[in-house]
């Protein structure tokens, strides 16, 4: 892209604001009550997640992931949106990858504070941007994002679920729902839409938590092996 | 209809262009505006075919997906546009379903004959020109496209290739090029020195006007049409001046609306062939056609149009 400097937010946004929230009420109106199984799923997750058992919820994410990319994506988000059946994809495989992560992984003690992190994303993402939105007066509750059926939400819990558990194919997996946080952020600030900068923030915190979990493991390593 | 070739006017045409302007004589009621007045027109240069000075844009605006309640607005736009004496509607490919919506909209008004379809190429592979021209002709449902523009500059030559054939076959009958927000005026300026373009559509309003420098001579220099994009900035224009009232001078010109006042500003430049506007209103796309009657401003009006709204 030429002069890519000289375009904004707005200049990717090709649909309007109205058109995008009308498509989530017919998306929810559509598939009306997958929503109630969805959030028993999220609670399941939450659940788990308290038990310390993570590697079940994975397994549901993965389902969730799957779902939102074929429903919302290919199905929905594509009819105005021609970059939609890209990221369709790339859910596609994140659910791949965490249903293989729910098999292939194993369960890592992680410290308290890590732990806490990722159940207050979960609680985020399941209740807190839901609410958020409802509460902003925008959007009526046949519009709200719910976690499972809509993408923002569900890579949010997700997060909460991954940055807690550690290994490879996890950390791997913390890369679309990271970069998706930061996309719904974009597209919700092109819009000028309630709470754009919550997807984000959960990014972040996401990002720090990890951040903060490495550095902590290298230098605890580094004073168990001090120099010879 | 038999393809036609070259340049010219045919029956049809001229009967369509006759027919939109007396439509544009009978348009609904919007207050304050100059209803038994014709649409004014400006001629193709390349050919003489008039066209009225205000057409419609549907970036953003008609892409509404499958959704039929927005789908439906749609074609109450449109049939406003074509009763208020409209002809000239533009898209793209790149403005996700715009296109298809238009073919609902046409399919539902009995594809009105005054319709001047204006659509772009927009794809970096050459080879592929021609079958995304073929799925845009099928979106829109027309027997084939009045211009096709190249979008953005993207793999210019090579699909202004394509298209010069297109029209050499009596497949097309203008060709142009497109920019949007002063984007590569540079290259945009040397295609237009050495293709055979019939339009150029470029970014122009009271408050980005660039273009007057250069581009702009340059197309009367050629003779080349101009298709003015963004007239309102995505309606941030309107919203920023909206707030004051209008000008004393703004009846002089026969504006009752800040809506009016900008696109009277873009179309009385002697340039300018069309301006574009999208909207999803139809009293917006009637107080849009409304700016195409009535007296336009003069010289020494535009300047003082500029002085006003740079002042707010």
């Amino acid at each position: 892209m030429s002069e890519w400097w000289t375009y904004g937010l707005s200049d990717f946004l090709l649909f309007s604001p109205r058109t995008y929230v009308r498509l989530i009420e017919l998306y929810n109106l559509s598939i009306w009550p997958a929503q109630l199984a969805a959030v028993a799923a999220g609670v399941v997750i939450l659940v788990l997640q308290l038990r310390a058992v993570r590697l079940a919820g994975l397994g549901l994410l993965g389902l969730c992931w799957l779902w939102i990319a074929w429903a919302w994506f290919g199905q929905r988000y594509a009819t105005i949106n021609w970059a939609a059946s890209y990221a369709g994809l790339a859910f596609a495989a994140e659910g791949a990858l965490l249903l293989a992560a729910a098999f292939l992984s194993r369960e890592r003690s992680s410290e308290p504070w890590l732990v806490g992190t990722g159940i207050v994303l979960t609680l985020a993402g399941l209740f807190a941007l839901p609410l958020l939105e409802l509460l902003s007066g925008e959007r009526g509750w046949k519009q709200v994002a719910i976690f499972g059926i809509m993408p923002d939400p569900t890579a949010i819990v997700t997060l909460g679920v991954l940055v807690p558990l550690g290994g490879r194919i996890a950390r791997i997996a913390l890369v679309v729902p990271l970069l998706w946080c930061m996309v719904a952020g974009a597209t919700l600030l092109a819009m000028d839409g309630p709470g754009a900068w919550a997807a984000p923030l959960a990014g972040v915190v996401g990002i720090i938590a990890i951040v903060a979990h490495l550095w902590s493991t290298r230098r605890r390593g580094f004073i168990a092996r001090p120099p010879t | 209809m038999p393809p036609r070739k070259g340049k010219g006017c045919s029956r049809r045409e001229a009967l369509a262009g006759a027919a939109g302007l007396a439509a544009g004589s009978l348009i609904g009621a919007a207050p304050g505006l100059a209803q038994e007045l014709p649409v004014a027109t400006r001629t193709i240069p390349s050919s003489g075919e008039p066209v009225p000075m205000v057409g419609l844009g549907s970036w953003i605006t008609f892409n509404v997906g499958d959704d039929i309640v927005l789908r439906d607005e749609c074609a109450e736009v449109m049939e406003a546009f074509f009763a208020a004496g409209g002809r000239l509607i533009d898209s793209s490919p790149m403005y996700g379903s715009a296109q298809p919506v238009i073919g609902y909209g046409l399919d539902k008004l009995g594809r009105p004959p005054q319709l001047l379809s204006a659509d772009k190429v927009w794809i970096s592979s050459v080879d592929s020109g021609p079958a995304q021209i073929e799925e845009s002709r099928a979106h829109w449902g027309v027997e084939r496209f009045d211009l096709l523009q190249v979008h953005n500059l993207v793999s210019w030559e090579g699909h202004l290739d394509t298209l010069e054939a297109m029209k050499a076959d009596g497949r097309l009958r203008y060709v142009g090029i497109t920019t949007s927000e002063g984007r590569r005026h540079r290259e945009f300026v040397e295609v237009m020195r050495t293709r055979p373009l019939d339009f150029v559509q470029l970014t122009y309003n009271i408050l980005d006007r660039e273009v007057e420098e250069t581009i702009l001579p340059l197309a009367q220099e050629r003779g080349i049409g101009v298709i003015v994009n963004r007239p309102f900035r995505q309606g941030d224009l309107v919203q920023e001046v909206e707030d004051y009232p209008l000008p004393d001078f703004a009846g002089e010109i026969g504006c009752a609306t800040w809506a009016q006042f900008l696109l009277k500003f873009i179309i009385s430049h002697p340039a300018v062939t069309c301006a574009i506007p999208a909207t999803t209103k139809v009293e917006h796309v009637r107080e849009n056609l409304a700016a195409a009657q009535g007296p336009l401003p003069d010289a020494t009006m535009r300047a003082r149009m500029v002085a006003h709204v740079e002042d707010l």
